[in-house]
This record gives structure tokens, sequence and C-alpha cells, in this order.
């Protein structure tokens, strides 16, 4: 009958016991500096100490103590260590492993933590924020320079997208429009283009191009992606409050019939569009074929987008199918918004947060891999 | 402490085709204030053993273990956008490192020297130049170990008796990884020196006897 440890005692001890009593316990011998180092180290950059246990007992040498000790508590967690240590998710997968001591102690730190993958979850965010933040700062000065426009360009240049749509359809397009002017119609239309299809061209390569940034430990390749994403919608974000309010106060938009919807449907085109540009990211990345091909599928795209006409003009059986694609009714939703009732805004809202779920992990996947390509070649 | 455990790095060649082995199983083990000397000749996989203990890039096989914090290759300028000046590309680092970055700009300022040249973009720079800012950047953040990847070599004789200054007495408590292909810098400032050859790293006892098998490669 092996011998049952009673793991709460050990977890009680004081930061300097209880290493040393670790290693005396699951390992049946003193620690060697090395070793000891090693995992106070761990510890110090936050680190659970289950994480700890788990690794001495699943070592080469905390294994051959198996059958002379047992710690139940800690034995029930080692499947599920091992599964979770597969898992591509950095410090995310540490999350779902449960914690056997009762209260985390959060240890004093005087020295900057700066990787990511080796600092606890809170400090890994943090670090992540400033890199984001760091990068965004320095897209914006490289794109828009500190000259001229600047800063303006940030959202001119979308702004300026808009209101070409806007006139061209107007003249050129006359088209059964539900409610209001063509312009109504285009100025709440057009910009969900912009999430999806101007990100895309943006995070192509982005990788390639920042690879020499990869040297510093704080940033990461997926910042490069998260930046990039985020300063392109948050251009079009703005470019498309600064004309819609334009618009209402001139009188050619009426306010919103429900603003809260049409926030909620911006939302989720912005949702859509950041799983569809990691997806395509990705793999623009990993494969030429892809990147070669990918302004044919935004084009493509285009007409099946939902943004050119409004759904309930398709008939029947091609309009049940036009709304399999979960961006068309993430556009309905958002134009649903904007019109209210004046005519019908199909979407299923349940299948399309499906859809923009599996898209975002499969896109969080396909970045995953290509970054994970990019490191190894 | 920095652990390299059986580290294999092979790169495609002929198109992905096959692939060529630059490290194969490396072993090496850095610890707090050691300061390593590794001697290699031209293409012998020096930077890309630069490359991998900085983490730019990830290996085949096997295991690098950091904790402690490492810098970028000292006076690496390849991480600057060359379309932002001196003083952007400054502050791009400091806020991803979360340093001050006034305090960093007045120290780059003094230290590079490179007067008004730190407000134009980085691609107007000479090769001497962007090392000195880059150089200058990486003593602002405090590591506990340094990589120096021929850096030395560029900059002329005042700068580099600045850099060793900063360097090697200002910072002699830290650890560092030199590579080099002479001899000279290793002996100079070295306390561990190994060999790379052919993908595989000899770790000698003594710098001496390093230096002495270098030599006769």
């Amino acid at each position: 009958m092996p011998e049952q440890l009673d793991i709460q005692r050990i977890l009680a001890l004081p930061d300097k016991e209880f290493l040393p009593e670790v290693f005396r316990v699951l390992l049946g011998r003193d620690p060697d500096p090395d070793g000891l180092h090693y995992f106070t180290n761990r510890l110090q950059q936050g680190v659970s100490r289950t994480l700890v246990l788990l690794e001495f007992r699943t070592s080469a040498e905390g294994k051959k103590r198996a059958g002379v000790l047992s710690v139940p508590e800690l034995d029930a967690l080692v499947r599920r260590y091992q599964l979770l240590k597969q898992l591509p998710l950095g410090k995310w997968r540490w999350l779902f492993l449960p914690r056997l001591e009762k209260t985390a102690k959060p240890d004093e730190q005087n020295r900057f933590r700066w990787h990511q993958e080796e600092s606890s979850f809170r400090e890994g965010l943090a670090i992540q924020r400033r890199v984001i933040w760091a990068l965004i700062m320095r897209e914006t000065v490289t794109r828009y320079g500190r000259e001229n426009l600047g800063i303006l360009w940030f959202f001119a240049e979308p702004l300026l997208f808009i209101v070409g749509i806007t006139l061209l359809w107007s003249y050129f397009e006359p088209r059964s429009v539900p409610a209001g002017t063509v312009a109504a119609f285009a100025v709440v239309s057009y910009p969900t283009v912009l999430l999806w299809r101007n990100t895309t061209g943006r995070v192509t390569k982005a990788i390639e191009a920042n690879r020499a940034l990869l040297h510093h430990r704080p940033i990461r390749a997926q910042d490069f992606f998260y930046s990039r994403i985020l300063l392109e919608f948050a251009s079009a974000t703005g470019a498309v409050l600064v004309i819609f309010i334009l618009f209402v106060a001139v009188g050619i938009s009426h306010f919103p019939a429900n603003l809260f919807d049409m926030v909620m449907g911006w939302l989720m085109v912005a949702w859509f569009a950041f799983g569809f540009v990691l997806t395509m990211g990705g793999l623009s990345e990993v494969s030429e074929v892809v990147e070669k091909i990918a302004h044919i599928i935004l084009y493509f795209m285009l007409p099946i987008s939902g943004a050119f006409f409004p759904a309930y003009i398709v008939p029947e059986p091609l309009r049940g199918y036009l709304l399999l694609f979960p961006l068309v009714d993430c556009v309905e939703f958002f134009r649903y918004g904007y019109y209210g009732d004046s005519f019908p805004c199909y979407y299923h809202l349940g299948y399309t947060i499906v859809c923009n779920v599996a898209l975002t992990l499969f896109g969080l996947a396909m970045m995953t891999y290509a970054i994970r390509k990019v490191e190894t070649t | 402490m920095i652990e390299l455990c059986e580290v294999t790095k092979t790169y495609p060649i002929h198109h992905g085709r096959a692939q060529r082995a630059i490290l194969n199983g490396v072993n090496l083990r850095v610890g707090r204030g050691e300061k390593w000397g590794i001697l290699g000749r031209n293409g012998a996989g020096k930077s890309t053993l630069i490359r991998l203990i900085s983490g730019a890039e990830k290996p085949n096989t096997g295991n690098i273990v950091r904790d402690i914090t490492v810098s970028w290759p000292l006076a690496f300028g390849g991480a600057f956008q060359g379309s932002l000046t001196g003083r952007d590309n400054t502050r791009l680092i400091c806020r991803a490192y979360g340093v001050d970055f006034d305090k960093t700009i007045a120290m780059v300022e003094d230290f590079a020297e490179l007067g008004p040249y730190l407000r134009e973009p980085v691609k107007s720079y000479s090769s001497g130049m962007s090392a000195r800012l880059a150089f200058a950047i990486s003593m602002a953040v405090e590591f506990d170990c340094f990589l120096i990847d021929e850096a030395l070599a560029v900059g002329d004789h005042r700068f580099l008796q600045k850099c060793n200054l900063e360097l090697f007495e200002n910072r002699g408590e830290r650890a560092m990884i030199i590579v080099s292909h002479q001899a000279d810098v290793i002996r100079a400032h070295c306390d561990h020196a190994a060999v790379l050859e052919n993908g595989r790293l000899t770790v000698h006892e003594s710098v001496d006897s390093a230096i002495a098998a270098y030599e006769v490669l």
C-alpha cells in the first residue's frame, strides 16, 4: 500500500519551504540548485503551485515515485494536465486547470516580465495590450505620416470611399430601395464591406512584413494581426459615425429606428469580419495560392455580402440559400436597426452567432498554425 | 538561466523539396552572469543560434528555456521600420517594453550622437548610424542577458569604447552571449566558450582551448 500524501499540507507551506519540500516528497531527494532556481523562477512568474506540482509529478523522475507515493488529488488532474499541454493556446490553456491551492498569493515582483507565454495570465494580458497599442501607434504613423492631414486620413480614407460609393449608387444604379433615398441605403450598407474587405488586405503577409520585430520578446506574431485588425475596424467605425451623423444632421438619413440593434448589428458584422480576416490572413501566410487569389475571393464575395441589395428583393428559394452565409444575416440585422419595420429584414441571430463562433475558432486555429509555420522556417 | 536542449533547426532548400540542417542537437546552458563566446566561421549557424535564443524563430525540435530576460541582438538595426524616424522607432520599442519614453530618448540622444538625424527616417541612416541607434535603445531596457551578434564590429573607435564601457563595465554582472568569428573579441570579454561547426556546438573547458580548437578549423 503506497504512502498517501496530504497535498494541502504542502500547499499551505510558505514560499521558501514549498519547493524544497516538493523535491523531497515528490522526487524523494534534496533539491539541486539549478532545479530549485528554475522552479523558483516559474513560481515568481505567476505559474500556479498546482501546475508546478503536476510538472514534478509527470517528470521522468516523478513518475518513478508513483508506486511508492499516492497523491489522489494531484493524480486526478494528471490526465487533464497532459491533455491541456497539447493545446496550442499558450497561457490560456491553464485557465482550464483547476487549482488545488485555496488562495493564490500574488508574489511581489520588482522586475518586468516581458514574454507573454512565460508570465502569468493577467500580466500577459497587460503586456499584450501594451504591445498592440505600440503597434497600432506605429502603424498609424507609418501609414498616415505626421505631415499634411496626418492622423485625419485615419477617417478620411474610408470616408471618401463611402461618399464616392454613395454618389455612384445614387446616380448610376437607381434601384427599388425600400424606404428613403439610395444614399441613405448606401450609408448603412456599404461600410460593412470595409470591415471584411479592407482588413483582409491589411493582414495579408502581416508577419512577413514585421518579422524583424519578433526579435523583441514582448512582441508576438499574433499581435501583428490584432493590431492591424483593430486599427482597420476603428477607422471604419469612425468613418461610419462621422458620415452617418452628418447624413442625419442634413436630413438624408433619419434617426435609426432601433439604435441598440444597429450598434449590435455593426458589432456582429465586425465579429464575422474578425473570424474571416484571421482565416484569410492565416491561409495567405501558409499558402501562396491563397495569397494570390485573395483579392479574387474578396471581389466575388461582394455580390453575396448583403451590402448591395436588401435580402427581401431576392425570390424565396434563393433568399434561403443567401441567408446561409452569415455575413448576409449580420448586414441585414445592422440594416434592421436603421430601418426598423419599414421593410422586411431577414436574419437568424442564433444561426449567425453559431457560425461566427465557429468561424472565429477556425480563424484562430489558422492563425496559430500559420504563426507556427512561419516561426519554424 | 537560458537552456538549450537538443535544439535542431533546419531550413527548406530547393523550394521546400529538401531540408538543410543548420543546427543539429545543440545543447547549451547559460547561467546568471556568465559570459559566453561562441566561435564559428561564416555560415556556421551563429546568427541562426542567436535568432533562436532571442526567440525570433522557434527550433524544429528541442527546447529553449529562458527564465531571465533576453535582449534582442545588440546593435541589430534590422528591427527598425525604415520609413519611421529614429524617434518613432524608439517610441515603439519603449511602448512595447513599457519603458519611459522621455528618459530613453534623452539617453539615446546623448549616447548615439545622431543629432538632427534622430528626426529623419531610419532608411536614410548609414549602417553605422542605425547600429548606434539600436545599441543606444537597448541600453535603455534593463536585460538580464545580452545577445551580441558581431555587433561591435560596426561603429568607429570612439563609439566602440563607449559601448565597451556601458556594456562590460556598467553592466558587467549581466550574462552575455557573444557570437563572433574573431577570436580576440571572445578572448577579451568571455569566461566560457564554445565552437560551432557543422551544426554541432562543442563546449570547451576554457576560452583558450576553444580558441585553439577554432583556429585549427
